[in-house]
């Protein structure tokens, strides 16, 4: 009987060892001096053994006992004091921001028309809007743009098939040409003031390395009483202050749209050469941004604003181009690629 | 357009004295006349002196060469030649570059011997001084030249700058140097120096020029010369002509592309003795009816019809194409047949050769529209058809550039002028037109001085038509009662009072028609730079109108869809038809098309960026889709983000490789790249992810499958979308 004490203790002791948690120790516990534990029922077996060997018996079972009790206690500190050195050894940064998903971009070219929306915004223009499918009345006739003006040609605008569509009166349509169209809507519903920028898409028939068949523009229009060309000039100075974040050299020069009169070219002093010339300015110093000028009276008049009250100025200035300038893209393909490589260039 | 430096320095009276090549440009570009190239022609060819040949030997080492005497004004050289022409130029002047001398190709002159003979020197070809195309012989210049003179002082233009004009499609003008250096002399406050000219004193003979469509053609001079000898022009001209990009044909011919250059006004010279009665008829197109009936009334007068044919008039251009006419051709025609596409290009028959004696000059207004259809009607662009579609002076520049041509004719090619005619048909009108001064100011910004505006516009020969009668500016003062008139119009109102004065814009100028045209005129010239920036202020507090709430919601889309790891790409919002094939319920329901012209091959509008079975399209018309998401995988990991250096856009040369077929959001070419560039510890959740939204203009979201996922990987299954609208 002793003996099979004994064997329980070895026994325990060696179970003991594996145990690595606290459920492990009390499930030990249970086993060995629980109601059915192992050592529990040798203590039941007491009658079987000569009463002379009882108390010896009784003495020993209570030290095995006790033995187990102080070898549990001393794994259950011993776990504890483990499980505490390794939480005191874990090393927690937190000031390391939780795990997002990537984000992904916007397109450079959307970029690029927010911020020069909301640089003319605070500069006092509203955005306006504007179909891509208009007719050769807003696209062209309206704009003062004379019926057989070489724009109007096949070659240059891409006409809404099937043409001729519903008699002879009525009108063409075509995929616009220019941002344009929306003065002529933007007049023919508002009353004067009216400070408008309208970007968007653009379509001619371009299709070559340096050209595509679409693009984008931003058109700018101001009419009120009293609108001037000194206006436009220092409003487009300012707005290229804000849009470049410095000041840079302009430069105004005489141009010609069939829609303003007078009617200027818009040039910024290349902002990476610093006017020195550079392959992206074309060794000239300066950036094309578009042409601009005082509202045509044609114009005004055939949005029945009338030109001897009212004046105005507006200008159209290239999306794709400005942001090429801005990123230093030589290719205008590459905006419309979608190549991965091209667009994670640009977060946002 | 070319403008050549020298020329035009010699076409004007300045002040001051002559702008450089460099200041010149700003200059034309500050008038509106972009400058956009400057072209130094020539440099080096100061050391090119004449030289008298004195006698030639042949060379005792070579049959081919020979050896020169040459008289250099100072002393007799020894130089050896290769040219066969110089055999017979004993006693005559020729090019010749000294040692030491830089020839344009870069050879420099140095004393060498050629086959056992030393040479002093070279004497030149046209090619080899770059100032003529003539490179088979040396040239050999005009024998009243003195020996040891330089070259460039006794011909001008060869030593010169070229400028590069970008003409806006207004300004017709400016299309010859007169035009330009009008507007140069008016900014500098100079006078135009004109070529003088001599009036024809030949008899008129009325039956010399018919015009038969007056409608087409405004005005017409016609000049018969007699005892022309065609030749070659004399080199001052031939190097006028080289150095603007024209190949000196001969002297008739080269005269009048001369004057095409310095009046910016189309000529045309008809050989007469091929005309039929040696007369011209300036008409439409005979369709084949009329030449039905006029070949039957040929017949009975026993003549023999030879351009009789059943479809209509035809004719052999200069540039040797046989062309079917088109019944709405303006022609220039002889008693029998089209000679000449009227204000395109002659014709072969009737052209100038090396056996012509009798010429028939042309100076011609013609409509623009009419020239513009037919040049457009035969694919011919040429450089009069540029210029009669712009619009050139019917008026006394007309008359200027017949006159130069007919005296170039006589002094150049011995030409007698027998008879002349003009015929005129309709001439449009020039416009009075008011100008009001307050209304310069209201629209520049800026006054600008009485005296200044009408010196402006009597430089451009814009002519008062009413006495200027502009309140002076401080000047003395005024009757009382006008003066209390305008004292009250400017507080009555500020909207300008009568107009100021009546003007009448010369006929070169047709883009002039109001009182707007008139007042860039003059901002041109008082300088678009003197008008001050100066902001206004806004008349009444802004109400900002509600922005537009498509626009919006696409934005708001677009930013979500950003921040759930997608990234925007932009594609065109047409492709070709049978890229937009596989997806045939988009297809069927009839996007938007639009004509095909030259090398744009895409013709159908998307009706939605991802065209899916499950998506109904849009309504086609104004559904073209410009932007849409693709989700793609960007590097998950920080580190690898944060030190991936920003690749220089342009060094990406690898990215223009991919199939240009925007045919949907995602094109193959990216996808597939982007497959590729994923890396091999990507989460599969992440890759899951990826798909495909797009908004659409109508700020509908459609979903659906790209077609790369739907076509491209097979082991894949497809992605689906990833938004919600």
């Amino acid at each position: 009987m002793p003996h099979r004490l004994a064997q329980q203790f070895e026994q325990f002791t060696a179970a003991l060892a594996d145990v690595t948690s606290d459920e492990g120790l009390y499930e030990l516990q249970v086993a060995y001096l629980g109601k059915k534990g192992s050592v529990t029922l040798l203590k039941g077996e007491m009658g079987k053994i000569p009463p002379a060997d009882r108390k010896a018996f009784g003495a020993e079972w209570n030290r095995v006992r006790d033995a187990i009790e102080a070898a549990l206690e001393q794994r259950r500190g011993f776990l504890k004091a483990e499980a505490r050195r390794r939480d005191l050894e874990r090393v927690v940064d937190l000031t390391m921001p939780p795990l997002r998903p990537p984000e992904g971009s916007l397109h450079p070219l959307t970029q690029t028309r927010r911020r020069l929306c909301e640089t003319f915004v605070r500069l006092g223009f509203d955005v306006a809007v504007g179909p891509h499918v208009e007719g050769e009345q807003f696209n062209f006739d309206d704009l003062n743009v004379p019926k057989d003006h070489p724009t109007r040609d096949m070659q240059d605008t891409f006409f809404v098939e099937p043409r001729g569509r519903g008699g002879a009166d009525a009108q063409e349509l075509v995929l616009r040409t220019h941002t344009s169209p929306v003065q002529i809507r933007t007049m023919r519903t508002r009353k004067p003031p009216i400070r408008i920028v309208a970007p968007g898409a653009t379509f001619r028939c371009d299709d070559d390395a340096t050209h595509s068949p679409m693009f984008h523009q931003i058109e700018g229009l101001y009419v009120d009483e009293g609108v001037t060309l000194a206006d436009l000039k220092a409003t487009l100075m300012a707005f290229t202050e804000d849009f470049y974040g410095h000041r840079l050299d302009v430069r105004f020069r005489p141009s010609f749209f069939p829609f303003v009169e007078p009617g200027a070219e818009f040039d910024i002093g290349c902002p990476f050469c610093v006017m020195k010339g550079c392959g992206l300015c074309k060794q000239t110093g300066f950036i094309e941004i578009g042409g601009c000028g005082m509202v045509h009276p044609r114009v005004l008049a055939a949005c029945g604003i009338d030109p001897e009250v009212y004046t105005g100025w507006a200008f159209g200035f290239g999306i794709d181009r400005m942001t090429m300038s801005l990123h230093q893209i030589s290719h205008l393909r590459l905006m419309f690629e979608g190549d991965v490589r091209f667009l994670e260039q640009f977060p946002c | 357009m070319l403008i050549s430096y020298s020329w035009l320095t010699s076409l004007m009276d300045l002040p001051g004295p002559a702008p450089t090549p460099a200041e010149l440009a700003k200059l034309l570009t500050g008038l509106g006349l972009e400058v956009e190239g400057v072209h130094a022609k020539g440099s080096g060819l100061e050391a090119i002196v004449v030289g008298e040949v004195r006698g030639v030997q042949p060379h005792p080492q070579s049959d081919k060469l020979s050896l020169v005497e040459l008289f250099d004004g100072q002393q007799t050289l020894a130089v050896v030649c290769g040219a066969a022409n110089i055999r017979g130029a004993v006693g005559g002047k020729v090019a010749f570059a000294p040692i030491g001398a830089r020839l344009p190709g870069g050879l420099e002159i140095a004393a060498r011997e050629v086959r056992g003979v030393a040479s002093h020197g070279m004497i030149c070809s046209e090619t080899e001084l770059d100032i003529g195309g003539d490179g088979d012989g040396i040239l050999i210049l005009p024998n009243d030249l003195a020996a040891g003179a330089s070259l460039p002082a006794v011909v001008p233009g060869v030593v010169d700058t070229i400028l590069e004009l970008g003409v806006t499609p207004n300004r017709s003008d400016a299309l010859g140097h007169v035009g330009v250096a009008r507007d140069v002399v008016t900014r500098l406050r100079g006078k135009l120096r004109l070529p003088a000219l001599r009036p024809s004193a030949a008899p008129d003979d009325p039956a010399l020029v018919t015009i038969a469509a007056p409608a087409r053609c405004g005005r017409y001079f016609g000049f018969a010369l007699q005892d022309v000898r065609v030749g070659s022009s004399p080199l001052w001209l031939r190097v006028r002509l080289h150095r603007l990009g024209l190949r000196p044909i001969s002297n008739v011919v080269d005269i009048t592309n001369f004057v095409l250059l310095e009046f910016g006004q189309p000529l045309h010279a008809f050989d007469r003795s091929k005309l039929a009665e040696g007369r011209v008829v300036v008409r439409l197109v005979h369709g084949p009816e009329a030449l039905a009936a006029r070949s039957m009334l040929a017949d009975v007068g026993g003549a023999t019809e030879t351009a009789a044919s059943a479809t209509g008039e035809s004719l052999t251009t200069l540039d040797g194409t046989a062309r079917a006419l088109d019944p709405r051709d303006l022609v220039i025609a002889d008693a029998r047949d089209a000679q000449a596409l009227a204000g395109v290009m002659g014709g072969a028959r009737s052209m100038v050769g090396a056996d012509t004696r009798e010429v028939l000059l042309e100076a011609a207004w013609f409509a623009p529209a009419g020239v513009r259809a037919s040049a457009k009607r035969h694919g011919l662009a040429t450089d009069a058809s540029y210029r009669f579609e712009r619009g050139v002076d019917h008026g006394r520049g007309l008359e200027r550039a017949a006159l130069r041509a007919l005296n170039l004719l006589e002094e150049l090619a011995g030409g007698v002028c027998v008879a002349q005619h003009e015929a005129v048909g309709e001439r449009p009108g020039t416009p009075s037109i008011p100008l009001r001064r307050a209304r310069i100011e209201r629209l520049l910004g800026v006054a600008v001085p009485a005296d200044e505006v009408a010196q402006i516009l009597e430089g451009l020969e814009i002519e008062p038509e009413r006495p200027l009668d502009w309140p002076p500016e401080a000047g003395p003062v005024r009757t009382l009662v006008s003066g209390v008139k305008a004292v009250l119009q400017s507080f009555v109102t500020d909207a300008a009072p009568e107009p100021d004065c009546l003007w009448r814009p010369p006929t070169h100028r047709p883009d002039l028609q109001l009182e707007v045209d008139l007042i860039e005129e003059v901002m041109r010239h008082h300088g678009l730079e003197h008008v001050p920036a100066r902001a206004i202020v806004p008349r009444e507090p802004r109400a900002a109108a509600a922005p537009d709430p498509t626009s919006a919601r696409i934005d708001r889309l677009a930013d979500g869809l950003r921040e759930a790891g997608l990234r925007e790409i932009v594609s065109l919002a047409f492709v070709a038809e049978d890229k937009l094939r596989p997806f045939e319920p988009a297809l069927s329901a009839s996007p938007t098309r639009c004509a095909a012209p030259g090398s744009c091959a895409r013709t159908c509008s998307r009706a939605c960026s991802t065209p899916s079975p499950t998506t109904p399209p849009a309504t086609a018309a104004r559904s073209a889709c410009s932007r849409s998401a693709a989700s793609t995988p960007g590097p998950r990991d920080r580190s690898t983000r944060s030190s991936s250096p920003r690749a220089p856009a342009r060094s990406t040369s690898s990215c223009r490789r991919s199939a240009r077929s925007p045919a949907c959001c995602c094109t193959p070419g990216a996808r597939a790249r982007s497959t590729r560039a994923r890396s091999p510890a990507r989460s599969p959740r992440r890759s899951a992810a990826s798909g495909c939204v797009c908004t659409c203009l109508k700020g509908q979201v459609c979903r659906g499958s790209t077609r790369a996922c739907r076509s491209g990987s097979r082991s894949r299954p497809a992605r689906t979308a990833v938004a919600r609208g």
